[in-house]
C-alpha cells in the first residue's frame, strides 16, 4: 500500500532545527519541498512556519479540519501510542 | 525515525518477502478472464495464512480486504470484489504480509488476455522503472536518488509518475519513515545507510499524473481516466548496494 505523500492535515514532526521534534499540523504547501506548519498555539494559522519537507517526519494521522482549536487539542491529546498511528 | 534492521530482522524480513512473492506468483497464474477479483483475494488470504502470517492490508484504516486489486484507470488500493476480470484488461495486485512481527509489501501489474499496445507499453515502463529505482539504492546515496531514477525514466518513455502516493519504509510497522517518493531531484532526503529498508512502489499513468479517490474512500484512480500500472519491492539496503527481499528462494 502506498501512504500519502504531505497533505494538508498531516500531523508532522520536526527532525531538524531549534524546533526537532516539535509537533505540527501541516496547513500549507509551498512548494514541492517546502509547507506551512501551524500547531494552533505559538504557531497559529495565520502565522505559520515555514519548513523544508526533508526536515520533517510524517505520520499516519490526517486530520480533517486544520483549525487552530482542532489543532492545538490534538497535538495535545498526542500520546506515544496516537502518535504512532 | 528510520529504523535500522539488524542481520537477524532481515532474515525475517527476507521470509515475509518470499511469502508475498509466492502469493504474487499464483495469483500471476490464477488472473484470467471471468475470474473475479474476490477470489483472487480469498486465494491470497488462503496461501498467506497457511504460510503462518497475515495479511497486512486486512483491517488497516479498516480496509476489508487481504490484497488490492487495482484494474485499468484504478491505480492503487482497488478493493477486490464481485468484478470479473476481462479480456483487454491491466490489473494491478499489492499483496502485504506480516510475519513473525515484521512486513512484507510488494505488487506486481499484468495484462489480462490481449492488451492494446500502449498497455504493453506502459507495463513494460512501470516494471523497468521498478528495476532502475532498485539499481540505484546503495549506502551513501540519497532517498531521492529513487524518485529521480523513476522519474527520469518513465517521463522519458512518455508516461507519467503519480505524485499524490508515495513508497515507504518498512519494517515492524507497513509504513515507517522515510516516505520514498517516485520523483524528484537525485542527492536529497535521507542519507541510504545499510540495514534500511525500504517499499519503493512506482505509479505509472498513461496519461496525466493527477489522481483522485473514489468515494469508497479506497481505490486512487488516474484523474483523466487513463491506464495506470503498479510495480513495488522491499528492498534492504546492504553494504554494497541493495537486496531485493520480495523474491522467492
Amino acid at each position: 500500500m502506498a501512504p500519502q505523500a504531505l497533505t494538508i492535515g498531516r500531523l508532522v514532526t520536526s527532525g531538524r532545527g531549534r524546533d526537532q521534534g516539535q509537533h505540527y499540523v501541516v496547513v500549507g504547501i509551498l512548494d514541492r519541498n517546502h509547507v506551512l506548519l501551524s500547531n494552533g498555539s505559538s504557531r497559529r494559522a495565520g502565522n505559520p512556519k515555514k519548513k523544508n519537507t526533508k526536515h520533517l517526519f510524517a505520520h499516519a494521522k490526517l486530520l480533517e479540519e486544520v483549525g487552530d482549536a482542532v489543532v492545538r487539542v490534538t497535538l495535545a491529546r498526542l500520546g506515544e501510542g496516537e502518535r504512532q498511528a | 525515525m528510520i529504523i535500522l534492521k539488524s542481520p537477524e530482522d532481515l532474515e525475517i524480513m527476507r521470509e515475509a518477502g518470499r511469502i508475498v512473492a509466492r502469493v504474487l506468483a499464483q495469483l500471476a497464474r490464477a488472473a484470467r478472464p471471468g475470474v473475479a477479483t474476490g477470489q483472487l483475494d480469498a486465494l491470497a488470504e488462503e496461501i498467506i495464512r497457511s504460510a503462518g502470517a497475515e495479511p497486512s492490508f486486512k483491517g488497516y484504516r479498516g480496509f476489508p480486504a487481504s490484497i488490492c486489486t487495482s484494474v485499468n484507470e484504478q491505480v492503487v488500493h482497488g478493493i477486490p470484489g464481485a468484478r470479473k476480470l476481462s479480456r483487454g484488461d491491466v490489473l494491478s495486485i499489492d499483496v502485504g504480509v506480516f510475519y513473525r512481527g515484521f512486513h512484507g509489501d510488494a505488487a506486481i501489474s499484468l495484462p489480462i488476455g490481449m492488451v492494446a499496445a500502449r498497455g504493453r507499453r506502459l507495463l513494460e515502463v512501470a516494471e523497468e522503472s521498478l528495476a532502475r529505482a532498485v539499481a540505484v539504492v546503495r549506502p551513501g546515496g540519497y532517498v531521492s536518488d529513487i524518485g529521480h531514477a523513476v522519474q527520469s525514466y518513465v517521463e522519458s518513455q512518455g508516461f507519467a509518475v503519480v505524485r499524490d502516493l508515495v513508497g515507504h519504509g518498512i519494517g515492524q510497522k507497513m509504513h515507517e519513515s522515510p516516505q520514498v517518493p517516485n520523483f524528484g531531484t537525485p542527492g536529497n532526503g535521507a542519507l541510504l545507510r545499510p540495514g534500511m529498508t525500504l517499499a519503493i512502489e512506482p505509479m505509472v499513468n498513461s496519461g496525466g499524473h493527477q489522481v483522485r479517490t473514489l468515494a469508497d474512500g479506497w481505490t486512487v484512480v488516474t484523474a483523466d481516466r487513463s491506464l495506470s500500472a503498479h510495480f513495488e519491492h522491499t528492498v534492504a539496503v546492504t553494504e554494497t548496494g541493495a537486496d531485493v527481499l520480495t523474491m522467492e528462494a
